[in-house]
């Protein structure tokens, strides 16, 4: 090196090296040099360096030409092989491929539901800015955190923190009438907006949330009282192919409003809303201050913030500002701060509106992540097994010189392609089965965000990881053989390879009886929670809300008396909730404590209709001018909670929340005690009941009918509510039905159970049938041997099957305590459960054992069978 | 046997050109002279290699330079077969040549 000073650039010089390496002389990257250095002289170390690179670069690009050339030659070889292994073991191909294919197109069906419940409210533009107002504080040492907060501080905030771009409070309503005047055919259009899904919001609505507008101008639509804007279903039942736009509909026979816009209803939100008045409306009707309520808690409200905004700055703000008006109306101070919308969905915070659960979604993925594994251990036991059949093309190979860095690679590819092959079958069988899919979790799910680009590039990823991992055990163990032995054509396998073998099957087993036991457990809690005696009757019961109208209020008792003069219905009551849908709670302060309970407001029939024991003293009697209001009937719990010796006629004193509530009295006595009942569903425990009399606060009807003749029932009904609520439609529910769906989420565990158990033991037994047909292959001439020198055909069954069954003996020992931890864990959820007893456990066991002693027993039969003379002779 | 390529032809004739001071940097040098255009080492070597490889071609090593800080040169040298791949293409050149009227050169 003459100037040493004039130096190539270090990087380019070791690039070069390792692309010709002559051996280690060298003299390629000092021939560069030497022209580099001339280079140098003549025009300089900059331009010399970049003539360097130049050269290296363009070596590479030469380089890396040659090298795919030749990789791809090899990839064609290796494809070859792969291809006729597969064709030649067409049974254990079909095992690996449709295993795989099977557990992939399960991770599809996850991937693709837990993507639509992470795409919640994501159509929102402003999503990351828009917060929800939680009201917070402590009771009885727990912490509560509740949505619904007074209607004043929406307005408080708007008004007095600058950080506030927009704000939007909602007033849920349920049952609302609509009703549409049609001038056209003189016809009248009525449609009851059932559940939550009517909402008095405020102007700024459709500023905060993003809507798809089909008419109207998203950010005047709400300015005026009297106005409403509709989904596109809702108008379209309301109004049919005409232009909604500026027609007006009558709200429950009273008043007038406007149709100021129509939305789409968004696919997936955690609101569920179908129709948006303006909040004005109520300002317009009841006075300025209507929508000002220090007092209720009882208005969600929703804020925007700016872009850059601080929120615990912010969250501060609110917090002083809500304290100064809590102080300044004398209330006891809590906590205010915001709950971000992005995370509101699948959190566990309670909101009205619709709910996801993040349990759920970790079920899933770990039950995605147990399949995928099943059916990778399917891969690397049939591969290890059978490696025999491949130990002469690895001897042959090694032979020639082929390094084992090579054959690595070239197993390694096989499990890729067979993952990318089952891949391949999981699209299609995912596109035949969405449909099945869907209707069984009734989602909406679409094949569109199946196969966008990025969802498949992430699949194939997937597939080639996985391909990978299960790989490579079989990679480095068939890449390890020694050619001479292979050649020689003894494999004889260590016993590494079988305990390892042996410990996965194990492990593949032991996760399938654990899905077993949670889907039995689950259905028979589920069960269990549908024969349970809930304490009242629910058969044979039709309930109807009740519209919110002056004229049918007034009319209860000719209404009752019209409805039972059919000779079908046996009792009639109309009250405030019914059992399984409680409405209102209140609490009493009892010794200094306040007790909560729950408070029914219902007529004389109403322990008639729903089957409640009277245990002691009387029920409701509205024929005594006593018993209005203030005379209350209580369940079980409430003398043992309230701490009361001979509870009926006791008076307790109890302060009430003014007019706005069911219950506005000072004091109240007990005139009777009923046998507990559920009227919640038994995740909750019993808590005190009231039940007193107060006619303004009904909401529902309730017909108890003879059970001969529901057609019938149902249209008399109909008929006599036409006369007495023109203008509103009827809906009525079944009771039993109702009380059922108070488990649909519990049902949708046990069908991801059910079908995750069905599918881990369809692979595992797979795998399993791959093995002992291997097994009982290697071992004919063994079977032959023992029955030619007189073993019967049970003996021969026995040693073929004892092996496995030890297997699933042991998976349930592991199975059994994690399923026992896990599955008390869910129970928990019940106030009302049944035991985890033994014979759940057992019955598992004995379904697995049986399962799998059919798939072992199959095979081994047909090696048993066999004739010696034909086994004895081959080869 | 196959026929060379240009590259290869060329490569070969400024080795026998060179003698026994052919190694890639005068290969490099006589190339771009002759041809008029920059030749790049990475096809250079890779061309070098294959030639080898396909048995035209040998290569040696000197002994250590002090003027390279104690590393050889490469010399590379022709085969007979090398030899005979050049005489054939050149025979099949002139045949070629031969066989066509004059050219007007243009």
């Amino acid at each position: 090196m003459k100037n040493r000073s004039i130096q190539p650039p270090g990087m380019a010089e070791r690039l070069f090296r390792r692309m010709f390496p002559d051996d280690g002389f060298e003299t390629t990257v000092c021939d560069l040099e030497e022209s580099f250095q001339e280079v140098a002289r003549e025009r300089g170390l900059f331009w010399g360096k970049f003539w360097y690179w130049v050269q290296v670069l363009s070596a590479l690009f030469l380089y890396t030409g040659l090298e795919i050339r030749g990789g791809l030659s090899m990839f064609k070889h290796n494809l070859k092989i792969t291809l006729r292994n597969l064709r030649r073991n067409k049974g254990f191909s079909f095992i690996n491929i449709f295993g795989l294919a099977v557990s992939f197109a399960v991770v599809i069906f996850i991937v693709l539901f837990i993507r639509n419940e992470l795409s919640f409210d994501r159509g929102n533009e402003h999503l990351d800015r828009i917060y929800t107002v939680m009201m917070s504080g402590e009771w009885k040492q727990e912490h509560w955190r509740q949505q619904h907060i007074i209607s004043a501080a929406g307005l408080e905030l708007s008004e007095n923190i600058p950080e506030i771009v927009k704000y939007t409070r909602f007033s849920l309503q349920s049952n609302q009438a609509l009703q549409y005047h049609d001038t056209g055919t003189g016809q009248d259009r009525n449609i009851m907006i059932k559940g939550m899904t009517f909402a008095w919001v405020d102007p700024g609505m459709f500023e905060v949330f993003t809507y798809d507008f089909k008419a109207g101008n998203p950010e005047v639509v709400l300015d005026e009282p009297y106005s409403i804007v509709l989904t596109e279903e809702v108008a379209g039942n309301l109004f049919g192919n005409e232009d909604p736009i500026g027609k007006v509909v009558t709200l429950n026979n009273n008043y007038e409003l406007t149709v100021t816009g129509v939305v789409k209803k968004p696919a997936n939100s955690h609101l569920d809303l179908n129709v948006f008045a303006s909040i004005l409306t109520i300002r317009s009707i009841r006075g300025p201050d209507a929508d000002r309520n220090y007092e209720y808690n009882s208005y969600p409200t929703y804020v925007l913030l700016p872009d850059e905004h601080d929120l615990e700055a912010v969250n501060e703000k609110i917090d002083i500002h809500m304290a100064a008006v809590f102080k300044r109306v004398g209330r006891p101070v809590v906590k205010f701060s915001l709950f971000p919308v992005s995370g509101i969905y699948l959190s566990d915070i309670r909101y009205q509106g619709n709910h996801g659960s993040k349990t759920l979604l970790w079920i899933l993925f770990t039950i995605a992540v147990f399949i995928v594994v099943i059916a990778g251990i399917n891969f690397i036991n049939l591969s290890t097994a059978r490696a025999s059949t491949r130990a002469r093309e690895i001897g042959i190979k090694k032979v020639i010189g082929v390094m084992r860095k090579k054959l690595t690679r070239q197993f390694l590819g096989e499990s890729m392609f067979v993952a990318l092959a089952a891949l391949g079958t999981a699209l299609g069988l995912a596109v035949l089965f969405l449909p099945a899919f869907n209707k069984a979790f009734t989602l909406d799910l679409s094949l569109k965000s199946l196969f966008e680009p990025i969802m498949l590039l992430c699949l194939v990823a997937g597939a080639c990881i996985i391909g990978i991992l299960a790989g490579l055990y079989p990679a480095v163990y068939l890449s390890a053989f020694q050619p001479v032995t292979v050649i020689r054509g003894d494999v004889t396998q260590g016993r590494k390879g079988t305990f390892f073998r042996k410990a996965l099957i194990v492990f593949q087993f032991a996760v399938s009886i654990i899905l077993i036991i949670g889907t039995l457990t689950i259905a028979s809690q589920i069960r269990f929670a549908r024969n349970k005696d809930l304490g009242f009757s629910a058969k044979n019961v039709i309930i109807f809300p009740q519209p919110q109208s002056g004229s049918f209020r007034r009319n209860l008792n000719s209404i009752k008396a019209e409805l039972l003069r059919h000779p079908d219905i046996l009792k009639v009551s109309f009250s405030q909730g019914y059992p399984g849908r409680p409405w209102n709670n209140e609490s009493i302060k009892i010794d200094e404590e306040y007790i909560s309970f729950t408070h029914y407001s219902v007529d004389s029939d109403f322990d008639d209709v729903y089957g409640l024991q009277l245990l002691e003293g009387r029920f409701l009697d509205l024929n005594r001018q006593s018993d209005h209001l203030r005379a209350v009937v209580i369940n079980e719990t409430a003398v043992r909670e309230f701490g009361l010796e001979s509870p009926v006629g006791t008076h307790l004193p109890f302060t009430s929340r003014g007019n706005l509530t069911a219950f506005p009295v000072d004091e109240i006595e007990i005139i009777g005690v009923v046998k507990d009942f559920h009227c919640r569903s038994l995740h909750q425990e019993i808590n005190p009941i009231m039940i007193s009399y107060n006619e303004d606060w009904m909401t529902h009807g309730g017909i108890l009918h003879s059970g001969e003749n529901l057609a019938g029932v149902v249209s008399y009904t109909k008929e006599v509510w036409k006369r007495f609520a023109p203008g509103f439609p009827f809906e009525f529910s079944f009771l039993d039905q109702e009380i059922r769906e108070m488990y649909a989420k519990d049902a949708v565990f046990e069908q991801v159970f059910f079908y995750a158990a069905g599918f881990s033991i369809l692979i595992a037994c797979l795998g399993l049938l791959g093995l002992t047909s291997y097994v009982a292959a290697k071992r004919t001439k063994e079977i032959g041997i023992r029955k030619v020198l007189g073993a019967s055909l049970s003996q021969i069954l026995i040693l073929l099957s004892t092996e496995f069954t030890a297997a699933i003996v042991l998976a349930n020992l592991i199975a059994w305590p994690v399923a026992y931890y896990l599955m008390n864990k869910w129970l928990a959820n019940f106030a009302y459960r049944i035991d985890l007893g033994i014979g759940l456990f057992v019955l598992s066991a004995l379904l697995e054992l049986g399962v799998a002693l059919i798939t072992v027993g199959w095979q081994s039969l047909k090696a048993a069978t066999a004739d010696p003379v034909k086994s004895l002779r081959y080869e | 046997m196959k026929l060379l390529s240009r590259t290869e032809e060329f490569i070969l004739l400024s080795v026998l050109f060179l003698k026994d001071q052919a190694y890639s940097v005068l290969i490099r040098k006589r190339l771009n002279e002759v041809t008029g255009k920059t030749w790049s080492y990475g096809a250079l070597f890779i061309s070098l290699e294959q030639l080898v490889k396909k048995g035209y071609l040998t290569s040696s090593l000197t002994a250590p330079l002090p003027e390279r800080g104690g590393r050889s040169k490469r010399i590379y040298a022709l085969t007979p077969d090398g030899h005979k791949a050049l005489e054939e293409i050149k025979q099949m050149e002139r045949k070629m040549w031969e066989a066509v009227p004059e050219t007007d050169g243009g």
